[in-house]
């Protein structure tokens, strides 16, 4: 397994641990309605820059593991493949954003205050780099 | 399942005949990856021209020496 297949693992583990967690532990109270819009978007705000931070700081340890495993692959560049897959993983991540970026643009045209819309864009870009994360998985798997 | 290629290819002799050449030592001297070899030479990834032209060059083959495409395959 490459370095670059090796962090697309690990980021997508990352990414669907971090957001998991957000998703399944804002569903409750911030989306179900208990809490009035300004203190949902409010709450809301502090957990998605928090999860930024969990993402930065764990996805340099992962990297930084994944290195030490296997120090000679470290400085690998990605060669014309590994392009090629993140491309195609990019487009079909993309489709999935655009999805999400309508139902944002609905809920925006319906009045809906304003995290859900922060929290819907937020759910595109997640699925749409889980969706990446897994197409990679794939192709580095079964061949481009 | 992605579509096979219909492209085959001797790699893995030319590799054996040019002194039992290793995947790495392919690999780094047409500039890509281990793995990028190895899913060449089983067919599950097709290389680009350039790839492919520096790859004959190391063997010191024509093209068609690596790269097979049937006539059948259109």
């Amino acid at each position: 397994m490459s370095f670059q297949e090796k962090s697309n693992a690990a980021m997508l583990v990352i990414t669907a641990a971090v957001y998991g967690w957000y998703f399944v532990t804002s569903a409750g109270s911030v989306f179900g309605g208990g809490l009035p819009p300004e203190a949902a978007l409010a709450a809301t705000n502090v957990k998605m820059l928090l999860t930024v931070l969990i993402i930065v700081a764990v996805s340099i340890v992962a990297h930084i593991l994944i290195a030490i495993m296997a120090p000679s692959q470290a400085n690998e560049a990605a060669d014309e493949r590994d392009k090629l897959i993140e491309m195609r993983g990019d487009q079909r991540g993309g489709f999935v954003l655009a999805l999400f970026a309508l139902l944002a643009m609905g809920l925006a045209m319906l009045g809906k205050p304003p995290y859900l819309f922060a929290n819907t864009i937020l759910a595109g870009l997640v699925a749409g780099e889980l969706v990446k994360g897994v197409s990679k998985l794939i192709d580095y798997r079964r061949g481009v | 399942m992605a579509k096979p290629t219909p492209i085959t290819n001797r790699i893995r002799a030319l590799r054996f005949d040019a002194g039992e050449m290793t995947q790495a030592e392919l690999a780094e001297k047409i500039g890509v990856t281990r793995q990028t070899v190895i899913a060449i030479e089983q067919g599950r990834y097709s290389p680009s021209l350039e790839v492919a032209f520096k790859m004959a060059r190391v063997f010191g083959v024509g093209l068609e020496e690596v790269f097979q495409y049937p006539q059948s395959a259109g």
